[in-house]
């Protein structure tokens, strides 16, 4: 009912037709014998949400610090798989100083703590000029003027005195506001945003949310949304991948994925979400029985096999491939047997 | 503002610090006893007139409190009275041995400062590799050892053996090192300071070095490096300016004791400071002395515990009244 | 029927002091003046956002946190008469399930002296103590054989088991829970679910569950009670609150919870500005500045919690508008 008062300037009605900002395929990122993320591959078009889901090992945090190269060289590397960024080209294998030139200019990224993203030091308005004068190279006033600016545009109330306020000094919400502000200070063409809303109280995350939103709007920017709430997803995403495990294992559009969902896991995490039952006894939520497992010993055959009430004994023996199932679109992908051609029972 | 109400009330109460330290210092030296009992009384020919008539010209007849204020007045007007070994006004002995010691502790400390920042930055960056395991065993070394063991091992490489560097004394007595006294001050720092520098870089580097592990692990920096910033802004720029919070402490310290830890530098080195006057002073129970001396020690150390808490208020924000 | 816990009027008032002297800078109310009932068998949702002094009033029941103000009776009991022994022994009475089950579970100890703690406090032999721990662990869904593994062996959900574990040992008849799954992950979340609903139901135990989730308040719990900045703002049962929210704050809390469908994005208006300090709380309704329906009268006096359907009360000046026309309240006015 609000969409009217946002300026639309990208008008685009077909992301998938388009150039896509980001590709990735093959990532493979692994620390020690963990092997993080292990084989991932998806594109972001101009003006696209792509919501990366998954539980606390998916791997899905590693991905975005696996595209902005920000993988601590001493923990883990990037093994494997191409990253590439639409005007810059391969960014795997690119010395530090390239990627950090890239890096908060062509791509900007949102944290999911900001009560410790930004420094406790440093007025918050230094810190976003400072992004600005490292990459636009303006003089230090005209920085400070941008920096407002950039308050203003991500909602600050009376930017001009924020922008003198310690991080201490605001609140969370307005510490993420001023994060986002950070991340398209150059107008990036990609954003990644790193559960940006966990760590908020609800009202600000409807807030936070309707803002990322509006500026994707204004900016045409791609975006990478990291989330573990199949919620958030259905607010703000195009499409989506979800991640168990280090791998892919669905990815369709929001409307398809959630309407009907494929794969076993899937279905097991929307089901487990609770809603509104009949009152009565023994009302109980479905639950994904077990836990993820290691990643450092994974069993062979389907990664989610353990847990999977649908199981059978291909499962254990081949790990199934990332494919568009047997019926239905294929536009989607999904990675089961269930689904595979000539496999289903 | 609040920032200059908190100094005022930090200056206060150092004030009060000094005071009450003075007062005990007081109590402690009059329950020895009076002095020139002590440093007359075995010599021959004393009688207790001329100890008496003695005892008036320093003062010392009247009563406890009479004598606690008249000193206390005293040194208010920086008057520490006479030396009674030296025979001179202690105030100027303080100032010309003080100049001594400061010579060779604050550019210690300053050089000292500077070498673990470098330190400590090139191993946190590369933490567990074998530059950072072997800067931790290296600075646990060096913090443990006792400061004049590595005094007379320096004293035995470059002195001894080596001959290039001299071993005791701020001077040399005769002939003058390219016949400058600047020259040859300097050529005379160069082993009592190295030692200092030693002692306090490993401490300092041990700190340093946690704290900056410690801070490069947090988001922020994450956050700075995922917005661009080169590498050596994010740890010299972002990094530092927080790792520094912890170290101020121990760097406050540093400058406080720095009188207090002296005596043995200058022992080792024969340098004519305030801490080898210190232990002259105690060893001869000359009492003008060891009580202007531990007013000066007290003085430092209250002064650089003020500067400290300023130091924080400067450096994080979080401190100052919102 | 009376009530297992009954608060009337409690308050938890907090002196602030601020900047490097430490002075006293004002009084922070994190809890003002609520009144609550919690009876047998029934889950009681408390839920607000960050700040908002839920997790106060939940220590304040308990007397971890010394109340300023008010009654607390427990059981027939005035708590706040007792004395150290009687307390204690109150306590068995009423434990607590803690919101990070990384941090609320002492590394040092095995699983079984965590549970087994309560046992040793109120003086049972050993084998009373290893007898009741082997019970617990099995009743939340772990073995006996986890009782000599330490913490730092179990996944998140297992330690929060271990957490409930502890809280159920000497019978305990209420058990409040400070956002006991928000630490969890989602699938783990409704193992959780189940296991209180399930031990409620085994145990007839009462819950004061304190949430920021609506959808799993709306699932577990049988009434809620919506504070902001200190204060209720709206008690009901689950049906009516879902049904028809009389508070402008609990609209705004559920429109701005997501929902699972995609169709239904951005359907309704999410209230701006944020939670004001609890330092200088607005004047009259502390809601009024986010307000979309405030009028004068809301800026000049506290409304005071009126009571508008069997079990529903409001504290809103024009509540008695929105019981009248519910679907009017979803629509803001002037847009």
């Amino acid at each position: 009912m609000h969409e009217g008062s946002i300026p639309i300037v990208n008008a685009m009605s077909d992301p998938a037709a388009a150039v896509p900002v980001l590709e990735v395929s093959g990532l493979r990122t692994r620390f020690g014998p963990l092997r993080a993320v292990d084989g991932v591959s998806f594109a972001v078009a101009p003006g696209e949400t792509l919501c990366i889901v998954g539980e606390s090992g998916s791997g899905k945090s590693t991905v975005a610090l696996s595209i902005m190269g920000l993988i601590p060289p001493a923990a883990g590397r990037v093994e494997a798989g191409s990253i590439h960024l639409a005007g810059h080209g391969e960014l795997r294998g690119l010395a530090d100083a390239a990627m950090a030139a890239i890096r908060g200019r062509a791509m900007g990224m949102i944290f999911q703590e900001p009560m410790t993203s930004l420094n406790p030091v440093f007025k918050v308005g230094t810190q976003i000029a400072e992004v600005v004068r490292r990459h636009q190279g303006m003089s230090r006033a005209a920085a400070h003027d941008r920096a407002v600016e950039l308050l203003r545009l991500v909602g600050v109330p009376s930017p001009q005195m924020r922008a003198l306020d310690y991080p201490h000094q605001l609140s969370g919400g307005m510490r993420q506001r001023v994060m986002i502000a950070m991340a398209i200070a150059c107008d990036p063409m990609l954003i990644l945003a790193d559960e940006p809303t966990t760590a908020l109280d609800v009202t600000i995350q409807a807030q936070i949310l309707a803002l990322i939103e509006e500026l994707k709007q204004r900016l045409g920017s791609g975006i990478v949304f990291i989330t573990h709430d199949l919620r958030v997803v259905a607010q703000i995403a195009q499409t989506v991948c979800v991640m168990y495990a280090g791998v892919v294992v669905e990815s369709a559009t929001t409307r398809a994925l959630l309407r009907t969902p494929l794969h076993p896991y899937t279905s097991g995490l929307m089901a487990s979400i609770p809603a509104a039952q009949p009152r009565g006894t023994r009302r109980r939520l479905p639950v994904i029985a077990g836990t993820v497992p290691n990643l450092a010993k994974l069993p062979g055959g389907c990664r989610f096999r353990s847990r999977c009430p649908k199981a059978f004994d291909l499962c254990a023996e081949v790990e199934p491939p990332l494919a568009p199932p047997a019926k239905g679109d294929p536009d989607r992908l999904v990675r089961c047997w269930l689904h595979a051609d000539g496999v289903a029972a | 503002m609040g920032t200059a109400r908190y100094i005022a009330r930090r200056l206060i109460f150092s004030a009060c610090l000094i005071l009450g330290v003075s007062v005990i210092l007081f109590a402690m030296i009059n329950a020895i006893g009076n002095p020139i009992e002590i440093l007359l009384a075995e010599r021959p020919g004393m009688t207790d007139e001329v100890i008496e008539s003695v005892s008036r010209y320093y003062g010392l007849d009247g009563s406890v409190t009479d004598r606690y204020f008249t000193w206390l007045w005293a040194i208010l007007r920086f008057d520490f009275g006479t030396s009674i070994i030296y025979n001179q006004p202690v105030s100027e002995m303080l100032v010309t041995y003080g100049l001594e010691t400061l010579k060779i502790q604050i550019p210690a400390i300053l050089i000292a400062l500077v070498v673990s920042v470098l330190i400590s930055v090139m191993a946190a960056t590369r933490q567990y590799s074998r530059l950072d395991f072997g800067v931790i065993a290296g600075a646990m070394l060096g913090h443990s050892l006792p400061g004049f063991f590595i005094g007379i091992l320096l004293i035995l490489v470059f002195s001894y053996w080596l001959g290039i560097l001299p071993s005791y004394g701020a001077y040399s007595t005769r002939n003058m090192l390219m016949n400058s006294t600047l020259i040859d001050g300097l050529w005379h720092m160069v082993l009592p300071v190295g030692m200092l520098v030693f002692f306090n870089t490993a401490t300092l580097t041990l700190l340093m070095r946690s704290s900056l592990v410690e801070v490069l692990r947090q988001d922020f920096i994450t956050a700075a490096r995922a917005s661009g910033l080169p590498e050596r802004r994010v740890v010299f720029g972002h990094a530092l300016r927080n790792a520094f919070i912890p170290v101020l402490t121990y760097l406050g310290i540093l400058f406080g004791v720095m009188l207090g830890t002296a005596p043995v530098t200058e022992t080792v080195f024969t340098w004519p400071g305030l801490g080898a006057l210190y232990i002259m002073a105690i060893q001869q129970l000359d009492y003008p002395l060891i009580m202007g001396e531990t007013m000066i020690i007290t003085f430092m150390l209250v002064g650089a515990t003020l500067l400290t808490d300023i130091a924080y208020v400067a450096i994080d924000p979080r401190i100052r009244l919102a | 029927m009376t009530p297992l816990l009954d608060v009337a009027d409690l308050a938890v008032h907090f002196p602030v002091f601020r900047g490097p002297l430490r002075r006293k800078a004002g009084t922070v109310r994190a809890v003002d003046g609520v009144s609550l009932q919690v009876f047998r068998g029934e889950t009681l949702a408390l839920v607000g956002e960050s700040g908002c002094g839920k997790s106060t009033l939940a220590r304040a029941v308990l007397r971890l946190q010394e109340p300023s103000a008010g009654q607390l009776r427990f059981e027939g009991q005035d708590l706040l008469r007792l004395d150290r022994r009687a307390m204690k022994a109150a306590r068995r009475r009423m434990r607590m399930v803690f919101q990070d089950p990384h941090a609320s579970l002492n590394p040092r100890l095995r699983a079984g002296e965590i549970v087994g703690e309560a046992f040793d406090i109120h003086g049972c032999t050993r084998r009373e103590r290893d007898a009741g721990v082997a019970e617990l662990l099995t009743l939340v869904g772990l073995g006996p054989e986890h009782a000599a593994r330490f913490p730092h062996e179990f996944s998140g959900g297992q330690r929060q088991r271990i957490g409930i574990a502890r809280a159920l040992a000497l019978h305990p008849s209420l058990v409040v829970c400070d956002e006991p799954v928000s630490a969890l992950d989602v699938s783990v979340q409704a193992q959780i679910v189940n296991l209180l609903m399930e031990l409620q139901e085994r145990l007839g135990l009462s819950y004061l569950f304190i949430s920021h989730d609506l959808h799993l308040v709306e699932f577990i719990a049988d009434r809620v009670a919506v504070m902001y900045l200190g204060r209720i703002v709206e008690t009901a049962p689950i049906q009516s609150l879902y049904a028809a929210p009389l508070h402008p704050y609990t609209q705004a809390l559920l429109a701005a919870s997501p929902s699972i469908d995609p169709d239904r994005r951005h359907q309704h208006v999410v209230p701006d500005g944020e939670v004001p300090s609890p330092l200088s709380p607005p004047s009259g309704c502390a809601f009024h500045p986010r307000c979309p329906f405030a009028i004068a009268n809301c800026r000049a006096e506290m409304p005071p919690l009126l009571t508008l359907a069997p079990g529903h009360d409001v504290r809103c000046w024009r509540a008695g508008e929105w019981a009248a026309a519910p679907q009017r309240a979803a629509i803001p006015v002037g847009s």
